[in-house]
């Protein structure tokens, strides 16, 4: 009997130790950051990541629906690009006028198409998975391509415009950046809807056993759908404030946004194996971080080719957390 | 006599069974030639063949990890490090004055860059226990950044120039054409071996379908998993060779549109993406059809992203399929067993 | 108070691929009592549940309850009716707190959307202070013993307020204590006036809480008495009693003195606390148990397809170093697993590949390529000794066969190694009479030929017609062991409950 006690207590350290080893790391890069450059740590650097990180955020809060079904969603970028574009398009072709953006209607508007586009997305995602049981990678995979090939196809190989709604994506009021209380009020929302509804306690369920969930009678399909198309939805509208603050959408705008989006989420403890999900403060703290980092590398000026590798240690470094964190538990 | 021609009747209508998309390509392939402007031209074909000797190869490579019930995204990266790396010994280094030098070491240095990263996505698979896409993907990603930056170092232009000219014999420029298309036949010839035939194949498709049973079954399943990972690799290191021969640069957009194609060559062409069933013939007859649609539409002048689109429609319209036949077979056989 | 009977069957009959297990039961349960049921292993006893709950559909044969029929499509039919069933393996949610588990299926909002947390906190506290759980409501159930879960799923049945309540086989995880509080628990319904079915191995405990017991046996309905009129021994004599009329091949026996395979203090989790046990040459020992006393567990563990926690494993004298399927099979051990959907079999394959799947490396060529000739030698006459049904193996896969022809393969994937140790866990399950003869010669003669054998099984006649010696196990230890001679059923089934 003490055998046991004794192993799963060392269990346990090894399991938080590796979590928090890459806290660690990321403290002393932090360190190192704020010695390079006086300006990283400054409430006016601290505010503008927390502006870079919430068009990135809502995506995380609606990945993190997807992920605790032990399921994923690639196409997220592809979704932001192709919601975009729409609305630059739209633009282009005056059915959005720069009249509707002097009040807050116009705004409002353009938010609510965004998220229409990524509920719908969502839909056909949860459908092609549930209905004709194909992986979600390779559904997510595929709707992603074919996702960019129309934004591509609206666009026109062009890179549109789109600094009508960048009094939203780059104001602020009180100093706080609009779409800073965008991402909290979503990441307020969805963290009680996760946590303290039975939907999100069903999903919980599925997560964890699906087995059991289908003998409990929870509506194992029906909710896998509704989940890929929050992921959907809030993709498309941290997507479409993402491009605001850009000013345009270039064309390899949303590329790789899904990998920084699930990062986040895993750092922040939801794991990519289910029935484990945290919006606050994980998902929080998991783009924080992440942006901060990025952040940091422009302050001390690092090379651009380097974004992308650290970019790719990141991912490696939280999923390996969550592979050995996942490795001990007892299901 | 007639036995005989019963004997390839049958055998015939078996491949048309086993492989569904080779009918498919038939009539796609004789559409072309009948409707598309230039594409039986000389230079046309040998394009198509050429452009399917590439990404063949890769392809080969990934269907061993999807076959095994995984996925590798990695080989992308592998084929655009390889390349500016390899350009870079052959045209830039301190032993680029020696051409065959330059090149035979460039050749192994691609085909071991190739290994390395295979090793790395095995260990992360099989010791970290981290799943195949994320931990292929976070390779992919760490080492086109490093491909990248490799790149910006050794050079300010967009791209390597400056090879030496009997490199490009492998990328069948002149009168050695059919040099590029008969490495990838070995490969293929190897790869159909060795799934067919050895040992290792029957593990293979073992592992794929039931880790379990093969592992109580006496498969040491994790040697398996990791030596596909790295012959996937190893094969990308091959195809990169081809390719930059091919393109007569090293240039690190390389593998950037491929891998939609791959995966498409690979799943169109009947292997389940669930693992255990399907293989290289399916494949090459995958990769001869989307190659034949790449190159008839660019013959045709359509946008690379219709192109993207309907390379993304393909696969899912594959996999819907694929589940509706597996779906008629399950009833059928419950049927029978009653 | 009503003179109808709380429920009712008549005529029920049940097969699962080809093989009837439920031959037209009757059984009659009153209400407010608490009615056992009990049986061995394949009796049939949770397939008659399942029907009663909704799970699966009956063949034929009707129900009542309470007098009206009753034709359940799905659990929620039987929940409709008012009857609650507390299933015998858990299904606990380990991410969510016990007040989360108890409510999952229908929890309480206030304002529409939220969950009311306050009331399901204080409807968990009241179910955990009547039940003395020794939980909090907002304990998550992954950290909770095997015990307190099994408690945690009694309770939730209890929180429905059924009218007809079954518990199978709730105490197997329990402490004594916690066996006591259940027993009050169903003392205390029974004095409301719900009605009970109990089914339990454990004999004791269904004559204390019994007023009436059924036995089943092998599908059938061997009888129902009052608890008072019925000794122990005349049940377990109507638990195990049949005619014996399955005949066992004679073959001589030739055991010789070596010891071939020999286990010692294996330990695997608590499922296996300090196993030893030794098999001669040309032996055949059996390993009866019943379901959950670790027999599947330990053969896993000595074949190194779980790994052990503790213990060694000599094959002819020699230490195996690192315990694994690749080594035992290297040391000529053979393992014929009791899952052979998930374990035993690559369903979606040709039997033929099934079948070669553990020969292969015995028949290769140079740089590893199969010998097809041999492949196919081997594999038609394996098809052949053990007769299976089977068109074409190259083409058929193994989920186009019977249940008894799909063992039979799996059974003969292992045959074709000539194995100096035979581990068999379950061999014969669903295999139909004149096949498991066919089986029982070919071990028989596997023993002759100097291999040695240990065979798991639930039927206890099939041990002591083919065993040399028998070993009993329960809880994770081996409790007894008898010789050829004195084999005797109501020992043995005493041993093991």
């Amino acid at each position: 009997m003490g055998n046991d006690k004794t192993k799963t207590f060392s269990k346990n350290i090894m399991q938080n130790a590796a979590r928090y080893g890459v806290f660690i790391i990321f403290g002393i890069m932090f360190i190192i950051f704020a010695l390079s450059n006086e300006h990283f740590f400054t409430v006016k650097n601290i505010f503008l990541i927390l502006q870079q990180a919430s068009p990135l955020g809502i995506g995380v809060i609606g990945m993190t629906f997807v992920l605790v079904l032990a399921s994923i969603d690639i196409s997220v970028g592809r979704n932001m690009f192709f919601a975009a574009t729409i609305i630059a398009y739209m633009s282009k072709v005056n059915l959005l006028r720069v009249d509707m953006f002097e009040q807050a209607w116009g705004y409002i508007l353009v938010c609510l198409i965004c998220v229409a586009i990524g509920i719908a997305i969502g839909f056909i995602n949860g459908l092609l998975y549930t209905k004709f049981k194909i992986t979600p990678f390779i559904v997510t995979l595929a709707t992603g391509y074919i996702l960019r090939g129309f934004g591509l196809m609206i666009s026109g190989s062009a890179s549109p415009n789109l600094t009508l709604i960048s009094k939203l994506s780059n104001g602020s009021v009180a100093n706080v950046p609009y779409v800073l209380i965008i991402f909290i009020v979503v990441a307020i929302i969805f963290d009680f809807v996760l946590r303290k509804t039975p939907f999100g306690r069903h999903l919980m369920a599925i997560g964890n056993s699906p087995e059991s969930a289908k003998k409990a009678g929870i509506k194992v399909e029906r909710n896998t759908v509704i989940s890929f198309m929050i992921c959907g939805g809030l993709g498309a509208l941290g997507g479409i404030l993402s491009a605001g603050q850009i000013g345009s959408v270039p064309l390899s705008f949303g590329e790789g946004n899904e990998f920084i989006i699930i990062s986040a989420a895993v750092l922040g403890g939801t794991s990519l194996f289910g029935g484990k999900g945290n919006i606050i403060p994980g998902a929080v703290i998991g783009i924080v971080l992440i942006t901060t980092i990025m952040n940091g590398l422009s302050m001390v000026n690092a090379s651009p080719y380097i974004y992308t590798i650290v970019r790719a240690f990141i991912i490696f470094l939280a999923v390996m957390v969550d592979s050995i964190e996942h490795k001990g538990e007892l299901r | 006599m007639k036995n005989k021609i019963q004997k390839y009747r049958n055998s015939l209508a078996n491949e048309f069974t086993d492989n569904p998309i080779l009918p498919i390509f038939i009539l796609a392939f004789a559409a072309a030639c009948i409707f598309v402007p230039n594409f039986v031209s000389l230079y046309n074909l040998k394009n198509f063949l050429l452009q399917s000797s590439d990404v063949l190869i890769i392809a080969c490579g990934i269907t061993f990890v999807v076959l095994n019930g995984g996925i590798d995204f990695s080989v992308t990266s592998t084929l655009t490090l390889g390349s500016v790396v390899g350009a870079y010994i052959m045209a830039m280094s301190p032993i680029a004055v020696y051409p065959y030098l330059s090149i035979i070491v460039a050749n192994i240095v691609m085909i071991l860059l190739g290994v390395m990263i295979g090793c790395i996505n095995g260990f992360a698979v099989t010791k970290l226990k981290m799943p195949s896409f994320i931990a292929t993907l976070a390779t992919q990603l760490a080492f086109s950044g490093v491909a990248i930056l490799f790149a910006s170092l050794v050079t300010d232009k967009p791209s390597i120039a400056g090879l030496p000219e009997p490199f490009f014999a492998l990328g069948g420029s002149g009168k050695f054409f059919f040099l590029p298309i008969t490495i990838s036949v070995l490969v293929w010839l190897f790869s159909f071996w060795l799934l067919r035939y050895t040992n290792f194949g029957r593990r293979l498709y073992a592992v794929g379908i039931n880790p379990k049973t093969a592992y109580i079954s006496g498969v040491p399943v994790k040697k398996v998993i990791f030596t596909i990972m790295v012959l996937s690799g190893m094969y990308a290191g091959i195809a990169s060779i081809l390719a930059t021969a091919r393109n007569q640069v090293g240039v690190t957009s390389l593998g950037d549109k491929m891998f939609i194609s791959i995966i498409a060559c690979v799943i169109v062409g009947g292997t389940k993406i669930s693992g255990g069933f399907g293989g290289v013939k399916n494949t090459l007859f995958g990769v001869l059809f989307i190659t034949l649609l790449n190159n008839t539409m660019n013959l045709l002048g359509v946008e690379w992203y219709v192109i993207m689109i309907e390379q993304g429609m393909l696969i899912l319209l594959a996999a819907m399929s694929g589940y509706w036949l597996s779906n008629r077979q399950n009833k059928r056989m419950l049927r029978a067993a009653k | 108070m009503s003179k109808e009977l709380a429920l009712e069957l008549s005529g029920i009959a049940k097969s699962f691929t080809g093989v009837k297990v439920l031959h037209e039961v009757d059984m009659q349960v009153k209400q407010g009592e608490i009615h056992g049921l009990v049986g061995e292993n394949g009796a049939g006893k949770s397939t008659m549940m399942n029907i009663i709950g909704g799970v699966i559909d009956k063949e034929a044969g009707t129900m009542k309850v309470n007098g009206q029929p009753y034709e359940p499509k799905s659990p929620l039919s039987a929940a409709d009716a008012g009857i609650a069933f507390v299933h015998q393996e858990l299904n606990l949610f380990t991410n969510l707190t016990v007040a989360e588990n108890m409510f999952i299926e229908l929890f309480p909002k206030k304002m529409k959307a939220a969950i009311d947390y306050k009331q399901i906190t204080k409807s968990a506290q009241d179910c955990i202070d009547e039940y003395e759980l020794p939980v909090n409501p907002k304990d998550k159930v992954e950290a909770l013993p095997a015990g307190v879960r099994q408690m945690v799923e009694i309770s939730k049945g209890l929180m429905k307020n059924a009218k007809i309540m079954i518990f199978d086989e709730p105490t197997t995880s329990l402490s004594y204590r916690e066996k006591e509080k259940l027993f009050k628990t169903l003392a205390d319904l029974k004095k409301k006036g719900i009605t009970i079915i109990y089914i339990s191995h454990i004999l004791e405990d269904v004559f204390e809480l019994c007023d009436r017991i059924t036995v089943l046996r092998d599908g059938n309905i061997i009888g129902t008495n009052k608890t008072e009129e019925i000794t122990n021994n005349e049940i377990i004599k109507m638990m195990v009693g049949r005619e014996i009329n399955q005949v066992y091949p004679e073959i001589e026996k030739d055991i010789r003195d070596n010891v071939v395979f020999d286990v010692k203090h294996i330990h695997y989790k608590n499922k296996v606390k300090d196993v030893s046990l030794s098999i001669k040459e040309g032996e055949i020992v059996g390993l009866y148990g019943l379901m959950g006393a670790g027999r599947t567990e330990l053969v896993k563990a000595v074949f190194g397809a779980e790994p052990m926690d503790k213990g060694d494993v000599y094959v002819n004298g020699k230490k195996i170093e690192h315990v694994c399927p690749e080594e035992s099979i290297k040391n000529h051990v053979a393992l014929v697993t009791e899952d052979r959907h998930h374990e035993g079999l690559l369903m979606n394959k040709p039997v033929k590949d099934n079948l070669v799947l553990v020969k292969l490396v015995d028949i290769l060529k140079k740089f590893g390529v199969i010998d097809r000739s041999k492949e196919t030698k081997f594999t038609n006459e394996i098809i052949k000794s053990l007769r299976i049904k089977v068109t074409d193996p190259t083409f058929q896969r193994a989920n186009g066969l019977s249940g008894g022809n799909q063992q039979k393969v799996v059974f003969g994937k292992w045959v074709i190694k000539q194995p100096r140790v035979f581990i068999l866990d379950e061999p014969t399950r669903g295999v139909d009479v004149g096949a498991k003869f066919e089986i029982y010669t070919i071990i028989a003669n596997m023993a002759k030929n100097g291999s040695s054998v240990l065979m798991v099984s639930s039927e206890m006649e099939e041990l002591m017609g083919t065993c040399d010696r028998i070993l009993v196990m329960r809880d994770g230890c081996i409790v007894g062991e008898l010789q050829d001679g004195d084999f005797d059923q109501e020992t043995i089934a005493k041993l093991a409950l």
